[in-house]
């Protein structure tokens, strides 16, 4: 498990490394916003650990301000993700592989409807379905490659602890 | 019935519980910040404008590797891009001082009618070039961050321009960085006018897709292929900039193809055209 206090921070600088390359990268197929709701969900968090949560809101009011989203878009996705592999964690869900990417995929998809619709109605505009449905489709293709490689990395690290 | 009641406490105020009952209230403080529109207060607009280059200094610290990586890339797309370039001048340097005569003669024909016809002069100005230092045109609130020497001369709602056509407005600043506002953003409203017959219109951002142009009375008098320019109504754009030509007519709807793209700027203009601060 993570834990902020003996001292692997990795993860941490990966997350604020991610949000800061939106400065960089500019691609239709990538959102690091996404992404790193990608990483935020598969890491194995400590369950005590009050800094992770202000640390998330912090991290997304930063990715808003860079980004130039609406406040609080980007830390309510963050603590969305967390929140629910808590959820799902302290009403002991077993946690499968298959079962998480199936509740992340729905999530995803979710979210970009909300987003299509929320652009709909509010801006009048229908932005293209194609377009911008893809980096959700990569994100969600992101899933397994990530989740084994954060997974053997904490794996890693307890061992060697 | 005492002793489950305790339990039952124990187990709200164990430190899992209480971390997940302080992430849940996080979460709804985000929430409620973005579902009530905090962004549109003063205090959320002071803060975005004196964090934007604090947040930015900080990115381009920690991004420094990609950094690295992308502007590697960047100067080997650069060196392609002369080498086009060049080749394309040398093709055009024929046609080009025909098309110069030709530019010389038609400013000295618009003078003479200005003259005969007693126009006003239209407003002068000059301009600051800024370097753009981070581009978020791919979303649909397509915006960029840019950076110049005299940023103390930058004011909200200066007109951007690349050599080509407009860009859009600068929407925030503080000392050292301020954010332009694209075109193409959903939040981007430009009065316009389309073909030599002046219809006038309002261009509306559309994220990825074509800004569409609205309120055009006359819409079925214009053709794909007409140049949009700037109207100069609204008093923040100097009249007569390109904006763009006509791709698309659908019914109503009007899509127009900008003649600037930002992805292949390094720097812009940004033009010091103050309407109202000089007519007032």
């Amino acid at each position: 498990m993570i834990n902020f206090r003996k001292g692997n921070l990795i993860f941490y600088f990966v997350l604020i490394f991610i949000v800061s390359s939106n400065i960089v990268f500019n691609s239709i197929y990538f959102d690091l916003t996404l992404i790193s709701c990608l990483i935020i969900y598969v890491l194995k968090w400590s369950e005590t650990n009050w800094i992770i949560c202000i640390l998330l809101f912090v991290l997304g009011i930063y990715n808003d301000i860079l980004v130039s989203t609406s406040f609080g878009y980007a830390s309510s996705l963050f603590l969305c993700f967390y929140l629910i592999d808590r959820v799902g964690n302290y009403l002991s869900i077993p946690s499968n592989t298959n079962i998480r990417f199936t509740i992340f995929s729905i999530l995803m998809l979710i979210l970009f409807f909300i987003n299509y619709f929320a652009i709909y109605f509010i801006y009048n505009t229908s932005i293209l379905l194609f377009i911008n449905i893809m980096p959700y489709m990569v994100v969600i293709l992101l899933y397994y490659p990530l989740n084994f490689i954060i997974s053997s990395i904490q794996t890693k690290y307890d061992r060697v602890k | 019935m005492r002793l489950s009641r305790n339990l039952r406490v124990q187990k709200i105020l164990s430190p899992s519980s209480r971390v997940f009952i302080f992430a849940i209230s996080l979460f709804i403080i985000s929430l409620t910040l973005f579902l009530g529109r905090f962004e549109l207060t003063q205090l959320a607009k002071n803060l975005r404008s004196h964090t934007t280059s604090l947040s930015y200094s900080i990115s381009y610290i920690v991004s420094t590797p990609s950094n690295l990586i992308n502007s590697g890339i960047q100067s080997i797309l650069d060196l392609k891009e002369i080498y086009n370039q060049l080749n394309e001048y040398n093709r055009n340097q024929l046609t080009d001082s025909t098309s110069f005569q030709d530019i010389v003669s038609m400013k000295l024909k618009i003078a003479q009618y200005e003259d005969l016809l007693n126009l006003t002069a239209d407003q002068e100005y000059d301009f600051i070039t800024s370097r753009i230092i981070a581009d978020f045109s791919n979303k649909f609130i397509g915006t960029i961050l840019i950076k110049s020497d005299e940023t103390e001369k930058l004011f909200i709602d200066m007109p951007a321009v690349g050599s080509k056509g407009i860009l859009g407005r600068v929407s925030s600043l503080d000392n050292n960085v301020a954010r332009v506002l694209l075109l193409d953003n959903i939040n981007s409203r430009l009065p316009v006018i389309i073909s030599e017959d002046a219809h006038q219109g309002i261009m509306i951002g559309q994220g990825q897709n074509d800004p569409i142009v609205e309120y055009v009375r006359e819409y079925k008098n214009i053709k794909v292929g007409d140049l949009v320019t700037t109207s100069g109504k609204g008093g923040i754009f100097p009249p007569y900039l390109v904006v763009g030509q006509v791709a698309r007519i659908k019914g109503e709807r009007i899509e127009v193809e900008l003649t600037e793209d930002v992805s292949q700027l390094t720097h812009i203009l940004l033009l010091n055209y103050k309407f109202y601060q000089d007519n007032e």
